[in-house]
C-alpha cells in the first residue's frame, strides 16, 4: 500500500485563487460578467482562506484482477459487486488491474465550513463548493498520475467510479474499499451508511486493461434518464 | 428620527437587496420601544420574500438568496441583543412549528441549513436537529415541540429505508404532523411512495410547500397527487 502526498500534475489548479475563481463562480451559479464587485472580492477572499486549510492526502493500491463474472470483479484483496461495471470488462481487451484510492482534503476545511454555517450561509456555501471542486479535480489528477506511472503506463483505464455509482451499493462498496486500503491511516473514516468523513474525500476505483473501448457502462446501460450518464 | 414606515421599508429593502451593511445600519436606527416585535420581524421577512421572488424570476441565484438570508439573520441577531421583548414567548407561540433535520446515516446538511434559514425567515419556528439524526430524536422533538411539520432531508439513497420507517412511526404517533421530504434522491413520486405528505423540490420553494401542507392538513387532504 502506498501512502504519500499527492504529486499533482498541475499544482497551479490548487493554489491560485485566480484560476479557481471562475470555476467556483460557475459551480455556485454566478456569472463573472454579472456578479457585483463586492461579492466577487468576498468570494476571492473565501477561496484564499479555504485553500490555506486544505491538505491533500491519499492512499492508493493497484492489484491484479483474479476473476470476474456477471455480478462482480475480484482482485487480490477486494471485490467490486456491480453487474454494470462487471459487464464493462467484456468491452475491454485483457482487463488486468484494479486501481483503488481514497483521497481527502483533510478535516480542517470541514471544520471551517461548519463554523461558517452558524454565521454566514453564503460563506459556507462558497467554501463547500470550493472543497467539492478541488476534491474532484484532485481525484482526476490522481487518476492521471497513477495511470502514467511507469509500471502501468501501457494500460488503458476506465473512468474512475465510486461506491454508489450505477449498481455498486454504497455502504458495502465503501466497506470493500476501506478493508482493502485502510484509509484510516490518513484520517478518513466511513460511516455504516457509506458516507465518508471528512466530507471532502473521494474513494474510487479504476479498471486497467490492454485496450479499453468504452470507459464506463453508460454505453450499454438501459437507464436513459440517469443524471450521471456519460457520453463515452 | 426617520419615520416609522421609512425605517421598516429601509430594513425590508436592505434584506431583499442583500445589503448586510445597510441592514446593520437600519436596525441601529430603530427605536425598539416604539415598534412591535412583529412589525420589525415582518419587515425583515418581507425582504426575504422579495429575495425569494427574485430567485423565482431568475434575477437571483442561490448565493444571492444566501446573502439576503445572512442579512436577515444579522438583523434578527442585533435585535435580540438589544431587546428582550423581541423574543417574547407570545411571538414564538404564534408561529407554525417545524422540526427539521438530516436523517440518520447522512451528514450532508447544506441544503437543510438553507431550508431551515428560509423557513425561519418566512415566519416559522424552526427546531433544527442537525444531521445524522436518529429516528427517536425526531420523534421526541415532534412530541416536545408539538410540531406542525416534520421536514426530513437526505442526500443519499442508503438512509431511505430507515427514513421510511421514521415516516411510518411519525404518522402513527403524530397524525396531525405533516411530513415533507427533500434532497437529491427525491422527486414527488418517491416522496409519495415513502409516505410523505409533501416534497420540497428546492430550498427556495420549501416554504410554499410547507404553507400548502399547513392548509391541506387542516382539511385532511394529501398534498401530493
Amino acid at each position: 500500500m502506498k501512502n504519500r502526498t499527492v504529486r499533482i500534475v498541475n499544482p497551479e489548479n490548487f493554489s491560485n485563487p485566480g484560476t479557481l475563481l471562475p470555476l467556483v463562480l460557475n459551480r455556485i451559479g454566478y456569472s463573472p460578467e454579472t456578479i457585483s464587485k463586492s461579492i466577487y472580492e468576498e468570494i476571492k477572499e473565501l477561496i484564499t482562506m479555504g485553500l490555506k486549510t486544505i491538505h491533500i492526502d491519499y492512499v492508493e493500491q493497484t492489484t491484479q484482477i483474479t476473476s470476474w463474472g456477471k455480478s462482480n470483479i475480484t482482485g487480490k484483496g477486494i471485490r467490486i459487486d456491480s453487474n454494470k461495471w462487471s459487464a464493462l470488462l467484456t468491452h475491454m481487451n485483457s482487463p488486468k488491474l484494479l486501481c483503488c484510492f481514497v483521497l481527502t482534503l483533510g478535516e480542517s476545511l470541514d471544520r471551517i465550513i461548519e463554523e461558517k454555517k452558524k454565521d454566514s450561509l453564503f460563506d459556507a456555501y462558497v467554501l463547500d463548493a470550493l472543497g467539492s471542486l478541488i476534491a474532484e479535480q484532485a481525484a482526476d489528477q490522481l487518476g492521471i498520475s497513477i495511470s502514467e506511472h511507469l509500471s502501468v503506463k501501457n494500460y488503458e483505464w476506465s473512468h474512475r467510479f465510486s461506491p454508489g455509482y450505477c449498481d455498486w451499493e454504497l455502504a458495502s462498496g465503501q466497506m470493500a474499499i476501506f478493508q482493502f486500503l485502510k484509509p484510516e491511516t490518513i484520517g478518513v473514516k466511513s460511516m455504516p451508511s457509506g458516507v465518508i468523513i471528512p466530507e471532502k474525500s473521494i474513494s474510487a476505483v479504476m479498471i486497467g486493461a490492454k485496450k479499453v473501448t468504452t470507459k464506463s457502462p453508460c454505453l450499454f446501460c438501459k437507464d436513459q434518464h440517469c443524471k450521471y450518464r456519460r457520453a463515452d | 428620527m426617520i419615520s416609522e414606515n421609512n425605517i421598516l421599508q429601509k430594513l425590508e429593502e436592505s434584506v431583499s437587496s442583500k445589503d448586510i451593511e445597510n441592514v446593520s445600519l437600519a436596525v441601529r436606527q430603530i427605536d425598539i420601544e416604539s415598534y412591535a416585535p412583529m412589525d420589525i420581524l415582518n419587515a425583515l421577512s418581507r425582504g426575504i420574500e422579495k429575495a425569494r421572488e427574485s430567485f423565482k424570476n431568475g434575477n437571483y441565484s442561490i448565493p444571492d438568496l444566501l446573502v439576503a438570508i445572512d442579512a436577515y439573520r444579522q438583523g434578527i441577531s442585533y435585535l435580540k441583543e438589544i431587546s428582550p421583548k423581541f423574543t417574547s414567548q407570545k411571538t414564538e407561540n404564534e408561529k407554525p412549528r417545524v422540526v427539521i433535520g438530516v436523517v440518520e446515516g447522512d451528514v450532508h446538511d447544506m441544503g437543510k441549513n438553507i431550508v431551515a434559514a428560509v423557513l425561519e425567515a418566512c415566519g416559522y419556528q424552526v427546531y433544527d436537529l442537525g444531521r445524522n439524526v436518529a429516528n427517536a430524536s425526531f420523534l421526541e422533538a415532534i412530541r416536545t415541540t408539538n410540531a406542525d411539520i416534520l421536514a426530513l432531508s437526505a442526500m443519499m439513497s442508503t438512509p431511505l429505508a430507515n427514513m421510511r420507517m421514521l415516516i411510518e412511526m411519525a404518522k402513527t404517533m403524530f397524525p396531525r404532523t405533516a411530513i415533507i421530504v427533500g434532497g437529491a434522491p427525491f422527486d414527488a413520486d418517491l416522496a409519495r411512495r415513502m409516505g410523505a405528505d409533501g416534497y420540497a423540490e428546492n430550498a427556495i420553494t420549501a416554504p410554499d410547500e410547507t404553507n400548502k401542507l399547513l392548509s391541506s392538513f387542516s382539511s385532511d387532504k394529501k398534498l401530493i397527487k
